[in-house]
């Protein structure tokens, strides 16, 4: 299965660094939305320090599911679909070819927003490192994982695309506030306070993960 | 059948009777209450309609894990049918919530963690229904819905978790200690929600019935153009 | 004062959750009607109806 996963996983990656559509409306699209919350509120003019935390998750959020929703979009519109259910690989395996994929997009994405935002914003960069880099880590899988979970469930509905954020956003919420508070709690150096919601953020993470993993059957066959 | 046909309009006028029944305790026989006076006979709707709401998308979850494990049409129209009139009984229950709120709290909304988990709640149950609108084939639909039936029910407590988490000032109604409300009071609360109970099998028996008949006219035309192509 | 305030907030919300319910029921209605409407057509397009055999 592992080799399965991976496999698939080199596969989209080939896809991707050939084309680098993906990846780069994605990183544009992140920049845009910053620029965009620039002219909002005018960082020049008003502390954005308290919010800071809130934007940079919408950036992300954004971007990231403009990503996701394309996940399995490829593989519909070339019919490897079809393909890859015929061949022997265990569903599972092409779950976590597309968390792995979907894993390295988000990362690009934050390795561009995150520190654009701090620069643009005029928020500065001082925070504990490896606090910070958990609590990234941690919100970003549990958007990872649901959001996947989700595009694949949205492979099958009309206008899957344009749903999916419908779907995904009201799913995050523990996400998106566990995200925000932890991250602007490690931001103003209360590290404490931020790993109180790392334990909501861990079960929803860990409860996503179990459901796409035995939902891949299910997601699969239809 | 005939006998099955007696029952049902035994059940509809029992149903019919709590109504009646809970609405004369809710406005005649129960006493105001202290601080508020009158506007806490909100509650009973509100509770009422609450507490179904719980049962309809715990049943629609059950049912939905149901057809996972082995797919049958039926548990899948029971369950659509308990998410839809589980969502209008949660806009009952954001409405009506409301406007005590604008009452007792003076506004119509407040960050509250049972106000924002219920309007989580609301947005994820319209989504299982816009899902279930955009997918044609039956058992596509029957799967995928089922699906996001139980992801969203698992995503609840975590929802209300956070939450809560986040802050919260929510009368409660249920404490440690029991009821925090004279007696008079409890029995309508009991009286409404079986009255809303009641209502609410009545219409998801409705709901399914009509989508039996959908899938049978599906069916048939789909014999006539067999038969004429 | 305050009792008659409270009483309107209270019809406000009991007739608000009414409408809510009676406008669910009349989108219920509404479809079975379409349903009837339907099955109705289909019958009297039916070769039966129409009084021939269908199998050649």
């Amino acid at each position: 299965m592992i080799r399965d996963a991976w496999v698939l996983f080199t596969k989209d990656l080939v896809i991707e660094a050939r084309t680098r559509e993906r990846v780069a409306a994605m990183a544009l699209f992140a920049f845009i939305v910053l620029v965009t919350f620039g002219f909002a509120f005018d960082p020049a003019r008003t502390d954005l320090r308290p919010v800071f935390a809130g934007l940079v998750w919408v950036e992300i959020f954004l971007a990231g599911q403009m990503g996701i929703a394309r996940s399995f979009a490829v593989e519909r519109e070339t019919d490897v679909l079809t393909a890859i259910r015929l061949s022997p690989v265990d569903p599972m395996a092409v779950i976590c070819a597309k968390l792995m994929v979907n894993g390295l997009l988000l990362l690009v994405v934050e390795a561009v927003a995150v520190p654009l935002s701090f620069s643009l914003f005029h928020v500065p960069a001082r925070f504990p490192l490896a606090p910070f880099l958990l609590v990234m880590a941690l919100t970003t899988l549990g958007f990872l994982v649901s959001g996947t979970l989700l595009s694949a469930v949205s492979l099958h509905l009309r206008m899957g695309e344009l749903l999916l954020p419908l779907f995904l956003f009201p799913l995050l919420v523990p996400v998106i506030l566990g995200g925000v508070e932890s991250l602007g709690f490690v931001l103003s150096g209360h590290v404490d306070a931020a790993y109180g919601w790392l334990r909501i953020i861990v079960a929803y993470d860990a409860l996503f993960l179990a459901l796409s993993l035995w939902l891949s059957d299910s997601l699969w066959e239809v | 059948m005939a006998e099955r046909h007696g029952l049902w309009t035994t059940f509809r006028a029992v149903v019919a009777a709590l109504w009646l029944a809970g609405l004369y305790m809710a406005f005649i026989g129960t006493p105001d209450e202290r601080t508020l006076g009158p506007s806490d006979r909100i509650l009973f709707i509100h509770l009422g309609a609450a507490w179904t709401v719980a049962i309809a998308y715990s049943l629609a979850a059950l049912l939905s894990l149901l057809y996972l494990l082995r797919p049958q049409p039926r548990y899948d129209r029971w369950a659509a049918a308990s998410v839809e009139v589980g969502t209008v009984l949660t806009t009952a229950v954001l409405v009506s919530g409301s406007i005590w709120a604008k009452f007792a709290w003076g506004t119509y909304w407040t960050w509250d963690p049972r106000l924002t988990t219920t309007a989580v709640l609301w947005f994820l149950y319209l989504g299982y229904l816009m899902m279930r609108s955009s997918i044609d084939r039956p058992d596509q639909r029957a799967k995928v819905s089922a699906i996001w039936a139980l992801v969203a029910f698992l995503d609840v407590p975590i929802v209300f978790e956070a939450v809560t988490w986040w802050r919260s000032i929510h009368p409660e109604v249920i404490t440690t200690q029991g009821f925090a409300m004279p007696g008079s009071m409890v029995v309508a609360v009991f009286v409404f929600f079986a009255a809303v109970v009641g209502l609410f099998i009545e219409l998801v028996r409705l709901r399914v019935r009509q989508a039996e008949i959908e899938s049978g006219i599906a069916v048939r035309k789909a014999q006539w153009m067999g038969q004429h192509t | 004062m305050v009792e008659r305030v409270a009483l309107d907030y209270t019809f406000a919300a009991y007739a608000a959750v009414f409408v809510i319910l009676f406008a669910f029921v009349l989108r219920v209605h509404m479809k079975t009607r379409m349903l009837m409407q339907e099955l109705k057509a289909l019958e009297d397009q039916s070769p039966k109806a129409r009084g021939r055999d269908p199998s050649p």
